[in-house]
């Protein structure tokens, strides 16, 4: 290995590294607000009307609960297991934990579309925590499709 | 060190060689073991970040807002004459709403009202107050002033009922002046005086006096319920409500 390759990786390994750390941060976020919601539901919470509105119609339809389960609550589990699998991505070599997050990540990226439909073709209001949300998950996509990227194009 | 130079020097080259490769092998031991502990603890501390972020979010999702109302809202909290009541006068148990027809939560609380109304008999008054939220809600204000339309013809709280039962089929129209008519006519009431009080000036200023009141109140979300003069915070279930009118009833007479 000569002085000049080794240099390169290295400088790509921290560069993913740091792009991990995001994904961290991102997904840390997504929990919290999760989190908030999933709690508010469980407590029978009726959110009050504030006076910007939008996101007690949103999380007093039909489509804020897939039967029994809140969508906050799957929000909750999934953010959780993404920051698990960042952090194993993180002390991983292999990158398979990479192809893992992404794949999840991509899934849900398409139920948010799915959400956002909801909200602005079927419910008419917009939810403040929820579009958090959908940008918490594109970011998150972004940055994991780039580690990705860069994983695919080192090892190829 | 002087030691080591002599050992060193009295050593054959295949026992130093073994030394050294001894040496390497155990800083080698010692790094991996280091390596290890850093991952550990940077596992530990993502564990703890993770149950830090759900902590803090169950905390703010289940703190009360402030609830003290202040000396000077006693005439604001007492029943106005012009007010909407539903009851009887003598009740020991006064519920105020704060209420917005168009607002989700208003209509999910109001079969809850209607239940406690019920069992309470005789017990509790009720009072809607108009606080309609124009910037979330397109309809709120014209369904506030077809209430006091009906108001003016003796069915404010037949309306009430109406608006808050039918909430999702009016909310999502473009226009409902038509619809609230249509209401309107259901109830027996004469429609075109109906219409025709939809814009008295009369009604207007009612609605804009009750939202300044609530304003006052610092209501800044709908709906805002006070029991007997205190604001109720995170009341939201039937029994909820249910305790804290016992709770009042309870109370001696003042």
């Amino acid at each position: 290995m000569t002085f000049d390759s080794e240099y390169s990786t290295s400088w790509r390994n921290r560069l993913s590294k740091r792009l991990l750390l995001i994904a961290l941060v991102l997904a840390g976020a997504g929990l919290a607000d999760a989190t908030y919601l999933t709690v508010e539901h469980y407590r029978g919470a009726i959110p009050t009307c504030g006076l910007t509105g939008g996101c007690e119609a949103v999380l007093t339809s039909r489509w804020s609960a897939v039967g029994p389960v809140p969508i906050a609550l799957l929000g909750s589990v999934f953010y959780a297991v993404v920051f698990l699998l960042t952090m194993a991505a993180w002390e991983s070599t292999s990158g398979r934990e990479v192809v893992w997050l992404q794949r999840l990540v991509t899934v849900a990226f398409a139920v948010t579309l799915v959400l956002l439909a909801l909200q602005a073709f079927v419910i008419g209001s917009w939810c403040a925590y929820c579009l958090f949300s959908a940008v918490m998950v594109s970011l998150l996509l972004a940055v994991v499709s780039f580690v990705r990227y860069r994983m695919r194009w080192l090892s190829g | 060190m002087e030691y080591e130079a002599k050992s060193g020097a009295d050593l054959s080259k295949a026992e130093r060689k073994q030394m050294r490769r001894a040496e390497k092998l155990a800083q080698r031991e010692a790094a991996a073991r280091r390596k290890a502990r850093r991952r550990q603890l940077r596992w530990l501390a993502a564990a703890g970040v993770l149950v830090l972020i759900i902590a803090v979010a169950a905390r703010l999702a289940s703190q009360p807002g402030s609830a003290v109302s202040q000396p000077d809202d006693a005439p604001v909290l007492a029943v106005l004459e012009d007010d909407w009541v539903r009851g009887e006068a003598a009740a020991a148990a006064t519920l105020i709403e704060y209420g917005d027809f168009q607002c989700p939560a208003c209509g999910a609380y109001y079969p809850i009202l209607n239940q406690l109304e019920e069992e309470f008999d005789g017990q509790l008054r009720v009072v809607y107050r108009h606080f309609p939220l124009e910037q979330a809600h397109q309809h709120a204000r014209e369904a506030a002033l077809a209430a006091e339309a009906a108001g003016r013809q003796g069915k404010f709280w037949e309306m009430h009922d109406v608006l808050f039962e039918r909430q999702t089929t009016w909310a999502v129209k473009p226009a409902v002046r038509e619809t609230f008519a249509d209401y309107a006519a259901e109830l027996g009431l004469n429609r075109e005086q109906f219409v025709a009080d939809l814009d008295s000036p009369a009604a207007v200023e009612r609605v804009q006096a009750q939202q300044k009141s609530g304003v006052r109140l610092r209501v800044n979300s709908t709906p805002t319920f006070f029991l007997n003069g205190e604001r109720l915070e995170y009341v939201r279930t039937y029994d909820d409500f249910r305790q804290r009118i016992l709770d009042v009833l309870a109370q001696p007479a003042v």
